[in-house]
């Protein structure tokens, strides 16, 4: 089926392209042409939806801003021009037949956009200024292209306030995590995300953990991939994001962590003329940051009882330090990547149809040499207007991806731990065959090089939305979607490999299936007793059916090299998994428009979920909100209007409150049995086992939120302001109780019993500085602050909880009154009077390595999320054509636990530069006590390793340059936008280790680790963006 | 005007009537290929899975169980680097203690569970022929067992977590014990009858017939061991007395299915090896008895130390008869009731005869000791000592200690300083496994929790 589909649709696809863009050209019409600029600037605005008001005609602008639409009737008609970020304009415009006419447009900046409709889960979606919440517009289509976005999370980090995105690593195919407002829940945050209706898979790609998971001894990282960045951001126009409860009612049990709104490129009906862009990336990525030192101490001991060990150190002074930067001085350890992406798109309409193509070719390599993420993508949407009253909207999309992972954080083949932890001057470990390195402490580049680690991914998103008009003020829309996504990971180690000497094969093909059935409906008249009151009322119900399927194989003893097939391996084992769940809500939706400025809405959704449990039926999600436009209130004109004071352009006051839910596990309702093995009389036969006691109350969590704010412009539309506060209550969450052992089952119960809350403010000021004719300085500024808190667990006497799976050493805690995840530690015993370390035993010169006391409770440090995250964006515009851009992203309030320092500078490796300084190593012998005390403070306490990890990043920097027409008249384009940026330039922080934003555990809820996880790495990328 | 806005809403209410229609209750049953559901076991068909089911809880929880029996009780000692163990060692576990709760109270009470649960489903779906099935015979068995290890090794023993069932104590356990055994016999002797009077026998009626007789004599060795435990001697020795010498009924273990738990905690060279030995227990000082084999020199362990880590005693079916004697291995099968434990309750319930000085006499020539002749209390001691030798590492141990507190008011318990400690630590008063952190907060019939410092 996938096959058939993949060979039909270029096919379709061609056809479309000669078939669709030739409108014959009908009598009594004319064209209407023109360009639309910033008025402010003067500079040409690409994408802008240009409309002729009562037809079907529309264009979008190019890259120069130029826009044309053929056949329009001849008459006087109103052409309107809209585009995110900005006011919309109309103007009256004559068509002659047989004749062109010009209607060139400026829009003016729009801080508020309270005209703009947001998806909303109604049919139609709602004007802005119509709700009661906030939500949270990204212009990806204009992001990329003024600097270089790779996947939907860089498109959305520091570009949202209360969207924090979490990364794992810079290693290309990892992702990160996206947390709004907050961590929700102990049961996990994620976000549901749709795209163009449908809902789509976001989960892991199903890859090997890239520490070599299925390796025994391997499994010390747990970085994530994610479905999500399979999506090419060159398809995206734009992302919308509901934050929480008081949004995402409508969307029921599953969005209490948030609602991400893709909304994929279209065609402008109407649009005659057929424009193609092709836009060609080519960069370089490179470490950028500081590769660790390691160092040596050539004491008397390694000069003479250990002389056969430290050969380096022989004919050394005494207590010479050598020190080595392996990463830095060997070629197979890390190079200057490259990047290279070629997008090519189409789109165009004519009277009843309209349509995007699009194709993707990206080949993405990371610093390590054996690590690469190639990405091949197409895209078809097409649009349909049977007749005035109803219209077909199809997407679909077709996407390939093939990335192969190195070592990485804690794996003992990971080469920055191999590099951190080497010893200069020490005899060469390894074999006899491949002796190693001193400098490298577990494994060469050329060993780790041959790691394969490689995932190959399909993804395909078809979908169909109907829309039906039965009437001006009846609507109604179906739509229906399947997203598919396979994958086939493969570890495969050969024989004589450093990791399985007898050669290992693995691989999985995990599959999931998500469907999407959505009807929604919106019937809106004129209250009928009352003039100015305008009823809404919406309804709807939407279905989806989720299924995963894994195929798993491993194969022990390989025999030969060449051979890799699981099947030949002298051990073999197989495994497989499925889970299934469906939910079914329904919704209806009431709202009140007074004079168009006043908005009343309440909204009740009802979800049932197969995951809920049997003793549970349906649950209910109410919503409130109201939205007032003070400054259109006559009575407020005084204070609200451009000439007063204030200068206010606009001021609405909003309020909402509303619930939504997340669903449990699927199964975790229902006890089960399952089947295992028993030896009977020397034979291994089925037996049956517990496996889950089952909880038939089980419920959905629920959210709670209440959030208000207002949006306001000021001082001409030149200051835009929209401050939100926000208050989140997650009870009923899914919380491990643990399971008596009477009962007879294995494991813990989850219960719907404890309670979590997130607060804080978001900010979002938009403002003009400068807006001049040659120079013009844009400025958008996202402050958002989030205090989360565990207020309880809900089981009597339960107190605290580990994130599962820390590394050793743990040193993050769920605890009642402080954040999710926060680090409590324990710290070192000091004495009241000098402030001096405890320790055990007798410290001398002969016994320096006393045990340095703790504290037997744990001390509260901070929390691992951030609590302040700020993104200063700034556009420079000037004459015209140039346009530089830069993003500073701040985040901060946080914590980080530096295994990796902790680790080096343990006795076990000893080769950090805090044990090698000499004032340090020789203070026991230069007679400072505290000195040597408080290094072995650093040597075993891993609390005193817990760091803030502030930082402040130059994230984007970018200079482009669309090419003046008269460059390009020989070339056949009809604009050229050259475009050189920069990504992750520059950090300040305070912290000790490489890179604050990275997390070994990128793959698990709250654990936060820095154990040799690589840095973020730096981009540079030149970009030609071509119209034709 | 009014009409038409009346109008829209009853398409309204029509749509929201009409669309959700083909969302049924059908949608919401979803499939889950990975599992049974407790209502499909009602069906026949599952009757030998859960019998199996029964014995496998059992070979998972038993040499589990039997070793921190064996770290608890005086049979091992590890100075481990992992905490919790060496708490185990001292007989200083919380209820906070995850390493007992894991791997002794769960899998026992997991293995009790299982055992009651499909006892009762037999007798719903075997009817009338339950009473004369083999199967009721062995899943009692089981059972009895279960009852037997909860009680001689707790001091409480919670069932359900179903309010209003308060936990029972050591004898209201192992008398549960005794009547499944008592239940077992009658049962299996039923079966024994039925299959041996068809005709022409078969293959299965056969096997069904020393299956029987398997379970009659593991279920006597079983209800001799529960009324020893409540001090009816002359009950006990009844049972016992026909119990066949040469009996033994097995735990089975087999390389890569249900391994040996011994094989990855004792034997040479399995991870996690080296985590006890006979240092600084009383069986350190039985060098050269072949049922307490031991190495010739002793090997590193965790934690820097060295120490004497024990080979196959006799319950196990790799034990070789030699002072050195040989690893643990997956596949070694052990011991849960012989002929020689019932041999050794026939000596007990009846004193320091003649017949017991002569047994034990036989066991110490077992052990290349020489013969003694004492009376008395000084015989009865030496029949302890026998026993613990015979009984080394199975599970006994603990459930002696207690007893011969009980009943002879004998402390063997090992008391004082704990050995290797650096501060100070010392046994304790602990005397029986208490109950884990999942108990005493989560059942509403636990309402304390038990110190277990009594036996």
């Amino acid at each position: 089926m996938y096959n058939f589909l993949r060979r039909v649709w270029p096919l379709a696809g061609l056809i479309a392209l000669v078939l669709l863009p030739h409108g014959a050209a009908a009598q009594a019409t004319g064209r209407i042409t023109g360009t639309v600029r910033d008025a402010a600037t003067g500079a040409p605005l690409s994408d802008v939806r240009v409309t002729v008001l009562g037809t079907e005609k529309g264009a979008a602008t190019d890259v120069t801003g130029r826009y044309s639409m053929s056949d329009v009737p001849a008459g006087t008609h109103q052409v309107r021009a809209r585009r995110i970020g900005f006011s919309s304009t109309t103007m009256s415009v004559t068509v002659v037949a047989g004749q062109d006419v010009r209607a060139d447009m400026t829009l003016r900046v729009a801080p508020t956009q309270l005209g703009e409709v947001v998806v909303t889960g109604t049919p139609v979606g709602q004007a802005k200024r119509e709700l009661g919440n906030s939500v949270t517009q990204v212009d990806v289509a204009e992001l990329t292209e003024k600097s270089t976005i790779t996947n939907v999370s860089e498109a959305l980090q520091s570009k949202t306030p209360g969207v924090t995105i979490m990364p794992g690593s810079g290693v290309p195919g990892t992702s990160g995590e996206i947390r709004i407002r907050g961590a929700a829940s102990l049961s996990g945050y994620k976000p549901v995300v749709f795209i163009d209706g449908i809902r789509y898979n976001i989960e892991s790609l199903g890859n090997f953990n890239p520490t070599g998971s299925g390796l025994a001894g391997q499994a010390q990282s747990a970085q994530a991939t994610s479905a999500l960045d399979l999506i090419s951001p060159n398809d995206i126009e734009s992302i919308e994001v509901l934050k929480g409860p008081a949004a995402a009612t409508l969307y029921g049990a599953d969005a209490a962590g948030g609602v991400i709104q893709i909304i994929t490129k279209k065609g402008t009906r109407g649009q005659q003329r057929v424009r193609w862009t092709a836009k060609l990336e080519r960069g370089v990525t490179d470490w950028a940051l500081d590769t660790p030192l390691n160092y040596t101490t050539c004491d008397s001991v390694k000069q003479t009882t250990q002389a056969a060990t430290w050969p380096g150190c022989q004919g050394q002074p005494r207590n010479a330090i050598l020190t080595d930067n392996p990463m830095q001085r060997d070629p197979d350890a890390l190079r200057t990547a490259s990047l290279q992406r070629l997008n090519l798109s189409v789109r165009g309409g004519g009277d009843r149809y309209s349509f995007f193509l699009s194709g993707l070719q990206d080949k993405d390599e990371g610093v390590y040499l054996n690590n690469y993420n190639n990405r091949k993508s197409a895209r078809a949407n097409f649009t349909i207007s049977a007749t005035d009253k109803v219209d077909f909207d199809l997407v679909s999309s077709y996407t390939t991806s093939n990335f192969r992972l190195p070592y990485q954080d804690e794996s003992a083949n990971a080469l920055l731990l191999s590099a951190a932890r080497g010893k200069p001057g020490r005899i060469p470990l390894g074999s006899a065959t491949e002796p190693n390195d001193s400098g490298w402490a577990t494994i060469l580049p050329r060993q780790s090089n041959r790691y394969h680690n490689e995932t190959t991914s399909e993804r395909m998103t078809l979908g169909g939305t109907f829309n039906y008009r039965p009437m001006e003020w009846f609507r109604n829309r179906f739509t229906a979607g399947l997203d598919y996504t396979s994958s086939l990971a493969e570890l495969v180690a050969p024989p004589g490999s450093v990791e399985a000497a007898a050669g290992f094969a693995a691989q999985r093909t995990p599959r999931a299936h998500v469907y999407t059935l959505d009807y929604a409906g919106s019937i809106e008249r004129p209250f009928p007793w009352m003039d100015g009151l305008l009823s809404t009322t919406a309804f709807g119900t939407q279905i989806v059916a989720r299924k995963d399927q894994l195929l798993a194989a491993t194969g022990t003893g390989l025999g030969a090299p060449d051979v890799t097939l699981i099947g030949t391996a002298a051990t073999t084992t197989g495994s497989n998994s499925f889970t299934e769940n469906n939910s079914v809500g329904y919704y209806v939706q009431q709202q009140f428009g007074w004079q168009n400025r006043l908005y009343i809405t309440g909204a009740l959704r009802a979800d049932d979920n197969s995951s809920f449990g049997k003793d549970f039926d349906v649950i209910i999600y109410p919503k409130l909100s109201m939205s007032w436009v003070l400054s259109d209130e006559p009575m407020f004109q005084r204070f609200l209007s451009p000439t007063s004071f204030l200068g206010t352009e606009e001021f609405r006051f909003r309020t909402a409150w509303g619930r939504a839910g997340r669903a449990p596990s699927p199964y975790s309702a229902t006890q089960t049995y399952t089947v295992g093995t028993v030896v009977v009389g020397g034979t291994t036969q089925s037996a049956l086992r517990t496996l889950a006691f089952g909880n038939p109350d089980l419920k959905p969590e629920k959210g709670s939120e209440i959030e208000i704010g207002f949006d306001a412009s000021f001082l001409g539309r030149r200051l835009g302001l929209d401050v939100t506060y926000y208050n989140k209550t997650m009870s009923d969450m899914l919380s491990t109780r643990a399971l008596p052992g009477s009962a007879g089952f294995p494991g813990s119960l989850f219960a719907n019993v404890g309670e979590v809350k997130n607060s804080g403010w978001e900010t979002l000021i938009t403002g003009a500085p400068v807006a001049r004719a040659n120079f013009a300085w844009d400025v958008r500024l996202n402050l958002a602050t989030n205090k989360n808190e565990l207020v309880s667990f809900g089981v009597p006497g339960k107190t605290l909880e580990s994130p599962g799976g820390q590394a050793y050493g743990a040193v993050q805690q769920h605890r009642p009154g402080a954040p999710l995840g926060g680090y409590w530690v324990q710290l070192p015993q000091r004495d009241p009077a000098t402030g001096r370390p405890l320790y055990s035993g007798t410290l001398s010169l002969a016994n320096p390595n006393v045990s340095i006391l703790l504290d037997t409770a744990r001390t509260y440090i901070g929390p691992s999320a951030p609590t302040r995250e700020i993104g200063f964006a700034n556009t420079f515009t000037f004459f015209r054509n140039f346009r530089l851009y830069a993003l500073l992203d701040h985040k901060g309030g946080h914590h980080i636990f530096n295994l990796k320092e902790f680790n080096r500078c343990g006795t076990a490796n000893d080769n950090c530069f805090l044990v090698n300084d000499p004032a340090n190593r020789f203070a026991l012998a230069n007679g400072d006590t505290a000195r040597h005390l408080e290094m072995l403070v650093r040597r075993q306490v891993h609390g005193v390793w817990v760091e803030k990890a502030d930082f402040t990043k130059l994230r984007d920097l970018s200079l482009s340059w669309t090419v003046p027409g008269m460059l390009l008249t020989r070339t056949g384009a009809s604009a050229a936008v050259l475009t050189l940026s920069g990504h992750n330039l520059a950090l300040w922080t305070d912290y000790t280790g490489i890179d604050p934003e990275v997390n070994s555990y990128g793959g698990r809820n709250f654990v936060r680790v820095d154990a040799y996880a690589s840095p973020m790495s730096r981009r540079w990328t030149l970009a030609l963006n071509l119209n034709f | 005007m009014p009409g038409a806005f009346f109008k829209a809403r009853r398409l309204a209410v029509v749509a929201l009537l009409v669309v959700p229609a083909g969302a049924c209750n059908e949608f919401l049953e979803v499939e889950n290929p990975g599992a049974i559901e407790t209502p499909s076991l009602d069906d026949a068909s599952y009757l030998q899975l859960m019998v199996n089911g029964v014995i496998g809880e059992f070979q998972i929880m038993y040499t589990q169980v039997s070793h921190y029996n064996a770290l608890y009780s005086d049979e091992l000692h590890n100075h481990h680097v992992f905490f919790e163990e060496r708490l185990i060692d001292r007989r200083d576990v919380a209820p906070e203690n995850g390493t007992y709760s894991f791997f002794v109270y769960g899998p026992l009470q997991r293995s009790r569970f299982m055992a009651d649960t499909v006892t009762s489903r037999l007798r719903t779906l075997l009817a009338d022929s339950a009473n004369r099935d083999v199967r009721l015979a062995r899943s009692l068995v089981y059972s009895g067992f279960n009852y037997i290890l909860l009680g001689e090794n707790l001091c409480m023993i919670p069932l359900t977590q179903e309010p209003g069932n308060p936990p029972l104590t050591s004898d209201e356990t192992i008398q549960r014990a005794a009547q499944r055994f008592e239940e077992a016999i009658a049962v299996a002797t039923a079966a024994r009858a039925y299959q041996a009077a068809i005709t022409p026998a078969t293959a299965a009626s056969n096997a069904a017939v020393a299956g029987s007789d398997t379970l009659i004599n593991a279920a006597r060795v079983g209800a001799a061991r529960a009324y020893l435990w409540l001090n009816d001697k002359t009950k006990a020795a009844s049972f016992a007395a026909p119990v066949p010498a040469g009996f033994v009924f097995w735990a089975y273990y087999l390389n890569g299915a249900v391994n040996n738990y011994y094989h990855g905690r004792l034997s040479t060279g399995s991870s996690g090896s080296n985590s006890g030995s006979i240092n600084n227990t009383p069986f350190l000082a039985m060098a050269g008895d072949p049922r307490v084999p031991r190495p010739a020199t002793d090997e590193p362990m965790q934690n820097g130390i060295r120490g004497f880590i024990p080979n196959s005693p006799t319950a196990a079916s790799t034990y070789n008869g030699t002072a050195i004697g040989a690893d643990f291995t997956q596949s070694s099968l052990f011991r849960i009731a012989s002929g020689l434990e019932a041999a050794y309750i026939v000596a007990e319930s009846n004193g320091p005869t003649v017949a017991t000085l002569d047994f034990v006499n036989a066991r110490r020539a077992v052990g290349n000791q020489l013969p003694v002749a004492l009376t008395g209390d000084a015989l009865m001691a030496e029949l302890r000592d026998q026993r613990r030798r015979d009984l080394y590492l199975d599970s006994h141990r603990l459930g002696d200690l207690r007893r011969y507190k009980r009943h002879y008011g004998v402390d063997e318990y090992q008391r004082g300083t704990y050995p290797g400690t650096t501060s100070g630590e010392t046994y304790t008063s602990q005397e029986a496994w208490p109950l884990p952190l999942n108990e005493t907060t989560e059942n509403p019939n636990v309402t304390e929790a038990p110190t277990c410092t009594g036996s």
